[in-house]
């Protein structure tokens, strides 16, 4: 390093150095924690590696064989249809049910916490309630209701056509709570003289909704839904637990088939090739999405 | 004196008498509230080993294997018992391949019990030729039925040669779709579902794998396991006797079970466990039956064989602590030392208010003084064990085991077979013959001829 170069860093060093002892534990944390297994990770793409023994390099073998295995196509495409699902469905109810509520005069505190009484119940009862309870095709509440209304019966989780759109049924209900309840506080943060405004303007609800909130809301928006694509895209607990992956691998997703890779055929290689995979390519379009909607430089983000 | 003094240290090297003694990792059961009298008999057994074998000092690891579980973990960590019991029959394959077990054939050649054995006792843990590990446990999937729903129906108690018609009109019969009873619950999801669609497979004469000059080719597109195929096919769409959640996995089908949803169920031998002590289901009112016979000259009563070994781990390199393995392994294997382990899984299940209700199938030759001496054992303890099956029934079952497939069995269970079964499940039009043929194509394609590559 240059001297006065180092200089600089000796004298920033000095000047934060309370802050910068601060960070160190945490650093330390994420470091063990987090980057380190990231690098293994990626390193375990080219090498082959059974527990106990060596690892061996192998160059492109491991991504050859994920690239080659027939489900992979099959995982990705049901991968996706999650995601389309998911956005479709989880995205738009939080922010339907939040503008709801902030319309709500009376009760609002209540239904706040009605809304994130779902988001409390641990995974398992969460998964054992629409198992037993809601899915059954006979004797399930989804189908009793349905048939209050005339619709036949469905098979939901049983039904391949159907599965997918059934969990993300499920994951929306468990999880839209906490969006809503942080939508309904980005809610409070817009003027309402924007609002008095537009209606001083002759604008309506929908008018209002589409040129005050939705502006209002958009940096939120923005930075919650490229948040629920990485996280959609990882989905792996309800394929897990409530399907296996079926029916007929209908529901096999990315990130159950590295799973299936790592602890059922016990290849760490092709486990690391994949996952390895599916994280450059949602860190390469996450630098895409903040890029082309300036979400970085978006205030309040 | 000084050349007297090395000499006689020397001597006392040369005896082993300065040697570091070996240390040898052992498995112990996971400590919890249910496995007290367990741990603390496996403690006096290491107590005992270790007085038996001075020089080998034991250290206990909490451990019981899992084939998703932390094994690998600790096998990484090398933190895996040397020795290890309990492991399932189908994992031979990938522990070999893996070089995470060991050949015992030198070991069990010395061994003056190894003609205690039934003669398939040996086969799930035999690859290339080479034994891997010594028996533990076996099972041979049988079927168990609601002896009160047999009898609100008016079915008949299943005969020790009852075929296919009779399980169909016995399911048809216990059938109650509105009183929420299904006259059969078969596993429906996961590794399991193929698991059993296989037992029809044998039942109809047919095979899932066949093994040729050392390589293993798909067999289950013969028209034998296509016939099973069709009868799960039937049991759905024809008869209508299986629940219509039918997506149940191992735990689920004893949940149904118990709950009395269901008339008839598969079982090796530890689902009953669930039915009896979280269902509180009277062990009287559950019958034991053999599978039924496929139909055709080629049809026979036939349920999978498997169980669970001892084998040594891989990872230990030192001669010295493979042999100490060894000693532990056939240390009081089948006498009276080993009825104090079933006494102290009787105590257990006793202290929680519970019954040992696994079914107990010894992999040793009938006849065998230590299976009269367990089954006495069981008998006397009928507040906290159930011993099952008259002397008919055992004495029949044994011909009834059929070994499960020699390589990839896990894979051709949860990859293969099962998506065949949850086809059949969802689609009525499904076509038993192609889905059979292929999926056999894509077995053998997949992973059968990559292995078979690596064969010489």
């Amino acid at each position: 390093m240059t001297g006065a170069r180092g200089r600089r860093w000796t004298g920033a060093i000095a000047k934060y150095r309370t802050g910068l002892l601060f960070l160190v534990p945490a650093v330390l944390v994420f470091a063990v924690f987090l980057w380190y297994p990231i690098v293994e990770n990626l390193l375990l793409t080219f090498q082959s590696y059974v527990p106990g023994f060596d690892k061996e390099w192998v160059g492109l073998a491991n991504l050859d064989a994920v690239l080659h295995d027939p489900h992979l196509v099959r995982a990705i495409v049901n991968t996706l249809q999650f995601v389309g699902l998911a956005l479709l469905i989880g995205f738009a109810v939080p922010v339907v049910v939040a503008i709801a509520l902030s319309e709500v005069r009376r009760g609002r505190s209540f239904f706040r916490v009605a809304v994130y009484v779902p988001n409390m119940l641990p995974g398992i009862c969460l998964y054992i309630l629409w198992q037993k309870l809601i899915f059954p095709p006979d004797a399930g509440l989804l189908n009793q209701a349905l048939g209050l209304l005339g619709i036949p019966h469905q098979l939901w989780i049983l039904s391949p056509r159907q599965v997918m759109a059934s969990l993300v049924l499920m994951s929306t209900w468990a999880n839209f709570g906490a969006t809503t309840v942080m939508y309904m506080a980005g809610l409070a943060n817009v003027n309402p003289e924007l609002y008095e405004a537009a209606e001083m303007e002759g604008a309506g609800f929908l008018q209002r909704i589409r040129h005050v909130t939705l502006p209002g809301l958009s940096s939120m928006l923005l930075l919650l839904l490229i948040l629920q694509l990485i996280s959609t895209f990882q989905v792996l607990q309800e394929p897990f637990v409530m399907t296996s992956g079926g029916p007929n691998n209908s529901s096999l997703t990315v990130m159950l088939l590295v799973y299936n890779y790592a602890f059922v055929d016990v290849d760490y290689g092709k486990a690391g090739a994949l996952s390895a995979m599916l994280f450059v390519f949602l860190l390469v379009f996450s630098c895409f999405y903040v890029r082309q909607t300036g979400l970085s430089r978006a205030r309040g983000a | 004196m000084k050349r007297t003094l090395l000499a006689f240290l020397a001597i006392l090297a040369a005896m082993g008498a300065f040697a570091a003694p070996v240390v040898l990792k052992v498995e112990i059961p996971r400590d919890t509230p249910e496995n007290k009298s367990r741990i603390q008999a496996e403690l006096e057994k290491i107590a005992r080993f270790e007085a038996a074998n001075p020089g080998i000092t034991c250290q206990a690891v909490n451990f019981a294997y899992d084939n998703t579980g932390d094994f690998p973990v600790l096998q990484a960590s090398r933190q895996a018992p040397d020795v290890l019991t309990d492991v399932w029959a189908t994992e031979a394959q990938m522990l070999v391949a893996r070089k995470w077990i060991v050949p015992l054939d030198d070991y069990i050649a010395t061994w003056d019990k190894k003609d205690w054995y039934n003669a398939d006792a040996y086969l799930p843990y035999t690859v290339g030729g080479k034994r891997y590990g010594v028996p533990d446990q076996n099972y041979i999937k049988h079927v168990i039925y609601n002896k009160a729903l047999f009898a609100a129906a008016g079915v008949p108690t299943p005969s020790l040669t009852w075929t296919w018609d009779d399980f169909v009109k016995a399911a048809v019969k216990t059938t109650n779709k509105a009183g929420g009873a299904a006259g059969f619950a078969p596993m429906g999801k996961g590794a399991e579902s193929g698991w059993g669609l296989t037992d029809f497979i044998y039942q109809a004469g047919g095979e899932v794998e066949r093994m040729e000059g050392g390589r293993a080719y798909a067999a289950f597109d013969s028209p034998e396991a296509i016939a099973a195929a069709q009868l799960f096919k039937d049991l759905k769409w024809k008869y209508d006797v299986i629940p219509a959640s039918w997506a149940n996995g191992w735990g689920d089908v004893y949940n149904v079970f118990g709950a009395g949803q269901a008339a008839i169920v598969l079982d090796a031998d530890w689902g009953r466990n669930i039915v009896v002590n979280q269902f509180k289901m009277d062990p009287k009112n559950i019958g034991l039956a053999l599978m039924p016979k496929g139909p055709g000259a080629r049809g026979r009563q036939a349920g999978v064989l498997g169980g669970s070994f001892d084998v040594i781990n891989g990872l230990v390199r030192s001669n010295a602590v493979r042999d100490a393995a060894w000693k532990y392994i056939i240390f009081e294997k089948w006498d009276d030392g080993n009825l104090k382990l079933v006494q102290s899984q009787i105590d257990d299940a006793r202290a929680n208010k519970q019954f040992r209700a696994q079914f107990q199938y010894s992999p040793l030759l009938p006849g065998s003084p230590y299976v009269a001496k367990e089954r006495a054992l069981l008998v006397s303890n009928p507040d906290a064990a159930v011993a099952w099956g008259d002397p008919v029934f055992l004495a029949a079952l044994p011909r009834t085991g059929h070994t499960e497939p020699p390589v990839a069995a896990q894979d051709v269970y949860g990859k293969y077979l099962a998506n065949v079964v949850q086809t059949l499940f969802t689609d009525a039009s499904a076509d038993p013959a192609k889905l059979m043929k292929d999926t056999a194509r894509a077995f053998q394609a997949e992973v059968l001829d990559p292995l078979n590559a690596k064969v010489n």
